[in-house]
């Protein structure tokens, strides 16, 4: 019926034209301007990953937690220092956005949420190449905006900002706590092999991790480097290659499904009785792998974060908040790099409201708020300390698995903190430099 | 007839002097980017013509766009107009030298072969340190021969390049459509022997179509970085080079015009979809898609309402 | 020594597993004339179904094998929707269309599909782990392998013989062989060219499936598992040559083993050897190594 319809409309091509012109003015209109800001209302822009492969590992946890904390913070009750309603007395509203849609949509997005929407700040996206490209169009937009998630160094090292601020540390320190865990735990290993997806996120991560081993333990043999594709999926020959190594270390930085596809399939083959697993960012994967995942693996998760993170009132109350809320724990550093951003926003913007009368700061004024801060949030102490007061950094915490049959989840024991100023460089030193000068000015407690 | 040709196109001067001046930035963003995508179409509607579809332009454009960004590296300024030049002359070049081969196939072997060929592209971009590798590189924001926009010109600006890059392209591929050269890439299309045994140099008219698309492609992809500001591996990947095809499709290969209101329309497609269904977007945008092949089979070009753009009426196909 | 071994037994693993992909994908073009890219969606589709079913139909304690008996069902259902469904609901209607419209057409039955799967199982990951230990491991030399590796290859083979003993001697195959050498004229002779391309398009569907759910052990079924698929499949019907059977068993062959020696030999170019292989097969055989008959029109 409805085909016959069509069919009987296909001549008359007007009807196309009709609706193309139909489309155009929905979209103008449905998306016309926001009026003039309404008032008792603080708006901010989430960039996250809804669909694509690191959705599940990493998005969905962050807007996730941005949508639990928007609702809580609007409620009050969440523990000091952020017992206020909303941010300043005003309600928080989020406006999502897909990272999944590509680099030029996420552009395109930003654009709208700043022009369109107008919100009061950005915080995301994840992905690193997203936040290099966002960062000097947020620049040029003269838009505040927090970076929640991406790892990349290079954001505030290559170039300073005025607008842009990163409110969770960057990769180095997971490469670094790592490797000081190695050394601090005895961990025995004369040969090793890496295995590390083929683009910019694994190629940094072997960088840093092979020049921190060779200044805290030099000398150690590698066997064999491998790179599969992003996506793989199947891992059979890497495996064999590994096997066939016997390396008595394997160094990884895989994350989410293709991870858990490498150790669904190389720990039936035996390949971790051989040797000692060490990944770089993966607790996220433990709650889905289970008991599929061997115990005695060494693993970090980008900072004091998730199984990792150290008991605290405000954690222990995320921790709680969360499992009410999505029926599993907030194992991704992505929720606690969430959870930091939006805290340190609040704080931000609530100094900036002091001195402006309570109106809803603009970006010069959050920006200004921004720099230097110091707040705690559920992974610890963030402190602005690098890129002139826009990088943030935090404690790193590197651990081992351990499976826990009476509660039926991996958790993880051993645990290793290691002071922000530990594992990250000092202000004004590139980090790969600062790993080689042999972490010069770095400050460990023991 | 020639007099009301270039009124019309004065219309449409006018039409984008009143929308830059009109327009809020973020929807002049948009706009700028379908007409920069058009570019690639139009570039590979030529390439249609002839009869296969290529499914690689995405190299050709991406090409276009690191040569944009390199523009700023080799010479002490960011100027737009160099940027958009050696954008286009790379996506040339490099078309130039691959047509030879790519243009022995037909059908779905051209489609595959050219994909293949921008896939290997998209490896080594992955590998190039020196090109950003995975990350891409950042594309400082232009100047125009010495005069660098603030604030809403920024876009502003960026538009008009775009509106007079298309204008151009529109009425340069125009003349060029109705041209002789034009009509015997139809006539490739339509029956590639009859056109041979007529004496047609065949693989003249099809090394210059593809070199041409080429060129569109690297100058669209110039384009676009200059307007994002960043270009990453992932531009050339075989799904870009899948929504110009897309877009393509549904302009059909008869009209100019409509390249120009396929993209426009493909842009606010998606703009309406990713924002009245962020969790669905897809859903809506592969059934609308769906309803638009099914509705329009040659494309909007086949359309009434764009006929009288069209070069000339063609019989039924074979 | 052991490097031959390991990058032939790992080569033909992979290779295994591309062939019952990349076969559905081949007869759906060979006798349709559509390069389905939602194939791997189909793909993973038939992974998330077997979860599905192996959650609801085991508990614990059953034995793993039922797994392996829950997958071919898994499958098996998927195709009795999801082919039926698309072929007559949606593909037939741009039948006689140029073969980049049918491709386009199906881009789209990618995008709604992907949509329709993030709604239903969510982008929470599923296991369904229990199969992959259901044989024991193999050692050879230093290496160990899980026997179920070796089920992959036992069930390409078993596709692939069926399908060539279908085609060649039965009077079904016969007919299916003669769609594929011309649509128009077997219609004409009265060959049911419709159910032709609703069980083509079915057996393709299910094959996508199987693959899906015989990968299903050995990864987290999450959104994204079938993306990269798609374009290593038709890296191989296209070496193979389109529509070719056989061409798809050969391809698959090429490119597992040049993909196990890139991993063992050179692990940096291991993305590009793929397409690297495909497009030097082309520069020597332009339609493949398998090319289909074409008669030249005037």
């Amino acid at each position: 019926m409805i085909v016959e319809v069509l069919r009987r409309l296909r001549s008359q091509g007007a009807m196309l034209a009709v609706g193309a012109v139909a489309a155009l003015t929905w979209t103008a209109s449905s998306t016309a301007p926001a009026m003039a800001q309404s008032d008792g209302v603080f708006k901010i822009g989430v960039i996250g990953f809804l669909s694509g492969p690191a959705a599940e590992s990493f998005g969905i946890p962050s807007v996730n937690t941005a949508k639990m904390l928007a609702e809580k913070l609007n409620a009050g009750g969440v523990p000091a220092p952020y017992a206020t309603k909303g941010i300043g007395g005003k309600k928080i509203e989020l406006v999502v956005i897909d990272e999944g849609a590509g680099g030029t949509k996420v552009i395109e997005g930003f654009r709208n949420l700043v022009e369109r929407d107008h919100v009061d700040a950005v915080v995301g996206p994840i992905a690193s190449g997203n936040c290099l490209a966002l960062a000097p169009i947020a620049e040029e937009l003269k838009q505040f905006t927090i970076l929640s998630d991406c790892g990349t160094p290079q954001v505030f090292e290559a170039r300073s900002y005025d607008y842009v601020f990163r409110a969770g540390a960057h990769g180095t320190m997971d490469n670094v706590s790592l490797v000081l865990y190695l050394r601090d735990k005895g961990v025995k290993f004369d040969t090793f092999s890496t295995i590390n997806q083929k683009y910019a996120y694994g190629q940094d991560a072997l960088a840093d991790f092979r020049a921190s081993l060779d200044v805290v333990m030099p000398g150690r043999t590698l066997k064999s480097e491998l790179w599969p594709t992003f996506g793989a999926g199947q891992y059979g020959a890497e495996i064999s290659a590994l096997q066939k190594d016997r390396a008595d270390l394997i160094y990884s930085s895989l994350w989410g499904g293709d991870l858990q596809a490498f150790v669904l399939q190389a720990a039936p083959r035996g390949l971790f009785k051989e040797s000692q697993l060490a990944l770089m960012a993966a607790a996220h994967v433990l709650p889905a792998l289970g008991n599929k995942m061997p115990d005695g693996v060494i693993m970090g998760e980008r900072g004091a974060t998730g199984l990792l993170a150290r008991p605290s009132p405000l954690n222990d109350w995320f921790w709680k908040t969360y499992v009410e809320a999505f029926k599993q724990i907030p194992a991704s550093s992505s929720a606690y790099r969430m959870a930091q951003s939006l805290f340190g926003l609040k704080i931000a913007a609530e100094k900036a409201m002091k001195l402006n009368g309570g109106k809803n700061p603009s970006s010069q004024e959050l920006a200004a708020a921004m720099t230097g801060l110091e707040w705690d949030a559920p992974a610890g102490r963030i402190r602005m300390a690098l890129g002139k007061g826009h990088q943030a950094i935090q404690d790193a915490a590197v651990g081992r698995t351990k499976w826990d049959a009476q509660h039926k989840m991996v958790t993880l024991i051993d645990i290793k903190y290691y002071d922000a100023d530990c594992v990250n460089p000092p202000e004004g030193v590139k980090s790969i430099d600062w790993i080689k000068s042999g972490f010069k000015g770095a400050k460990c407690s023991q | 007839m020639m007099r009301a040709t270039i009124l019309k196109w004065l219309a449409a001067a006018m039409l984008a002097i009143v929308a830059g001046f009109g327009l809020p930035g973020w929807m002049l963003l948009p706009l700028s980017l379908a007409l920069a995508n058009a570019l690639v179409v139009l570039g590979l509607v030529t390439i249609i013509r002839t009869g296969g579809v290529s499914f690689g332009q995405a190299l050709y454009f991406a090409a276009g766009a690191y040569a944009a960004g390199q523009v700023s590296r080799l010479f002490n300024s960011a100027d737009a107009f160099a940027a958009i030049a050696l954008g286009g002359a790379t996506g040339l070049v490099i078309a130039a030298i691959l047509a030879p081969l790519l243009i022995r196939f037909r059908g779905i072997f051209f489609a595959m072969l050219t994909l293949a060929v921008s896939m290997v592209g998209y490896g080594f971009l992955l590998n190039a340190g020196w090109l950003g590798g995975s990350d891409g590189m950042s594309v400082p924001a232009p100047t125009y021969l010495g005069y660098a926009p603030q604030g809403v010109w920024v876009t502003r600006s960026q538009f008009f390049l775009c509106a007079a890059l298309a204008l151009a392209a529109g009425f340069g591929m125009m003349a060029l459509f109705r041209s002789s050269f034009g009509l015997a890439t139809l006539a490739i299309g339509q029956n590639e022997i009859r056109v041979e045994y007529l004496g047609g140099p065949i693989g003249t008219i099809m090394w210059i179509a593809f070199v041409i698309a080429g060129g569109l492609a690297g100058v669209g992809g110039a384009a676009v970085a200059l307007i994002i500001g960043h270009v990453e591996p992932e531009w050339m990947f075989w799904t870009r080079s899948g929504e110009f095809v897309l877009t393509a499709i549904v302009s059909g290969s008869t009209s100019v015009v409509a390249v120009f209101v396929a993209a426009l329309f493909m842009e606010a497609l998606h703009m309406f979809a990713t924002d009245m269904f962020p969790n669905m977007w897809r859903l809506a945008l592969g059934l609308i898609l769906l309803l638009i092949i099914f509705v329009a089979p040659d494309g909007l070009g086949s359309i009434r309402a764009f006929r009288r753009f069209t070069t000339k009426r063609l019989g039924p196909s074979p | 020594m052991e490097q031959v071994i390991a990058i032939l037994i790992d080569g033909v693993i992979y290779a295994s597993w591309l062939f019952v992909v990349a076969v559905g994908l081949t007869l759906i073009f060979g006798v349709m004339r559509i390069v389905n890219i939602a194939h791997g969606a189909i793909y993973a589709i038939g992974a998330y179904a077997t979860a599905t079913l192996v959650g609801l139909g085991l508990g614990d304690d059953a034995p793993p094998w039922l797994s392996l008996v829950l997958m071919v069902i898994a499958a098996a259902s998927v195709a009795a929707i999801i082919g039926p469904f698309l072929e007559r609901g949606v593909l037939r209607w741009f039948y006689g269309r140029d073969e980049m419209v049918l491709l386009l057409v199906t881009y789209a039955i990618l995008y709604i599909l992907d949509s329709l799967m993030l709604t239903v199982w969510g982008s929470s990951p599923y296991y369904v782990t229990a199969a992959y230990g259901v044989f024991d491991s193999v050692n050879i030399g230093s290496l160990s392998y899980v026997g179920y590796d070796f089920l992959l290859i036992a069930v390409a083979l078993a596709v692939g013989v069926g399908l060539h003993v279908y085609l060649a001697y039965t009077s079904r195959g016969k007919l299916l062989t003669a769609v594929i050498h011309s649509a128009e004229i077997s219609s004409a002779m009265g060959i049911r060219i419709n159910r032709i391309y609703m069980g083509t398009f079915t057996l393709g569907v299910f094959l996508a499936a199987l693959a899906g759910a015989l990968t299903s052990p050995m990864i987290s079924i999450q959104p994204g598992v079938g993306t990269n698929l798609i374009i290593i499949s038709f890296a191989v019907i296209i070496i193979g040559g389109l529509g070719s059977v056989y061409g798809a068993a050969v391809g698959a062959l090429i490119v597992g083993i040049c993909r196990s020696a890139a991993v063992h030999i050179a692990p940096e170019i291991e993305l590009f050897v793929i397409y690297m292989v495909m497009v030097a097969v082309l520069l020597v055989r332009p339609e493949g190594l398998f090319p289909p008959m074409r008669v030249r029109q005037i």
